[in-house]
């Protein structure tokens, strides 16, 4: 079995190691249009790891296609990899550009295709979160995802540009738009990282969670950010982002009914968002190699994977899952 | 003189002290601390 990961990111590295140490594929191409980082990676990885300073769509001779590239390169890397039948795992950050790819859906679905859009962090992880605490709720009315950190200077530069952009969130049958930056809310994350000031973002989590549970009357996705963040958000970066952020966090909350209770669900995790999206990414590739996911069509990870099991096989990743129930006082 | 401006000296962080304690038992004055679980099985939640 051959792995092609796109992209020698923060995330891209990463699935390289994880694939290569889950045993699931014989060799990796890594493919990325700048030598430093190729470089940079071909230090830290092993023989069976092959660098490739190609363009992003180009020979993609592989059992399956990772799209873990910046954001304007994977929309051509997704074209290029279903016109070829490859099947493909697209990490996807970017909201236009993830409406771009599901846009392709008609194409994988003639040519009978498996493409797996948002397997990051969020959207992602994410993605099977409410597709876990949907099972805890016999009827789900609103799904409210937040997330704070950034995983490599490429996600930071998406995150950057979400705060000064138009955020798109579902609210009772039709897209509500908000201006980015907008609408604060304090929001609990799991330990370590804790309370944060959360905004309205350009962020794909509602357009593939609308995708995946189309019933749900409302969908949000909020982003954490600092004051200056959303002041400079519609400038150019000024500083060059940092190689990798620090810890990170997502938190998904699902307000529905049970036994005829209204009730809420709150999950998170708190990780490094390079190392969450790749263990996500490297777990799905796994799954579509042993043929664990049963897909010829476009689809997002929501729908396609049981999340319990899923979510078990992260644990074992040092992913480690938390829900919130509620405030304990101790006086 | 000098004794008389320790014992008030003494009596007043006695009294700082004192008040410090009742309002933390103040009802309504709660430490509250986040209720985050990490979830070990799946399956039975």
């Amino acid at each position: 079995m051959r792995a092609l990961v796109i992209g020698a990111g923060a995330v891209g590295t990463k699935v390289a190691q994880q694939l290569l140490s889950s045993n699931a594929v014989d060799k990796i191409l890594l493919r990325d249009i700048s030598p430093e980082k190729l470089g940079v990676a071909s230090k830290t990885l092993g023989s069976r790891v092959e660098v490739e300073h190609f363009p992003f769509s180009q020979n993609m001779d592989a059992d399956v296609v990772v799209v873990a590239s910046p954001r304007g390169t994977q929309l051509e890397a997704v074209k290029k990899a279903i016109s070829l039948r490859r099947p493909t795992v697209v990490v996807s950050d970017g909201l236009s550009e993830t409406v771009s790819i599901l846009n392709l859906e008609k194409e994988a679905f003639e040519l009978g295709v498996p493409v797996v859009v948002g397997t990051g962090f969020a959207p992602g992880l994410s993605c099977v979160l409410t597709a876990y605490g949907k099972t805890l709720l016999e009827q789900t009315e609103e799904i409210h995802v937040s997330k704070m950190g950034t995983g490599g200077p490429a996600c930071a530069l998406v995150h950057h540009r979400a705060l000064s952009r138009m955020s798109f969130g579902w609210r009772e049958d039709k897209w509500d738009k908000r201006l980015g930056g907008s609408g604060r809310e304090l929001l609990w994350f799991p330990e370590p990282v804790g309370p944060q000031d959360c905004y309205h973002a350009a962020l794909s989590d509602p357009v593939l969670l609308h995708n995946a549970f189309p019933e749900v009357s409302r969908i949000s996705a909020k982003m954490a950010a600092t004051r200056r963040d959303r002041f400079t958000a519609f400038f150019p970066m000024l500083t060059p982002p940092h190689d990798e952020g620090g810890i990170g966090a997502i938190r998904v909350e699902l307000r529905g009914s049970k036994n005829g209770v209204q009730e809420n669900i709150v999950l998170g995790v708190s990780e490094h968002p390079a190392l969450a999206a790749a263990s996500v990414t490297a777990l799905t590739s796994e799954y579509l190699l042993k043929q664990k996911i049963n897909l010829n069509h476009m689809s997002t990870l929501a729908l396609i994977v049981e999340p319990s099991e899923f979510l078990s096989e992260l644990t074992k990743r040092s992913i480690v899952v938390e829900i919130f129930e509620g405030d304990k006082t101790t006086v | 003189m000098d004794k008389l401006r320790r014992a008030l000296a003494a009596i007043m962080t006695a009294a700082a002290v004192a008040g410090a304690l009742s309002f933390q038992k103040e009802p309504g004055v709660e430490k509250r601390t986040g209720g985050w679980k990490k979830i070990s099985n799946f399956g039975n939640n």
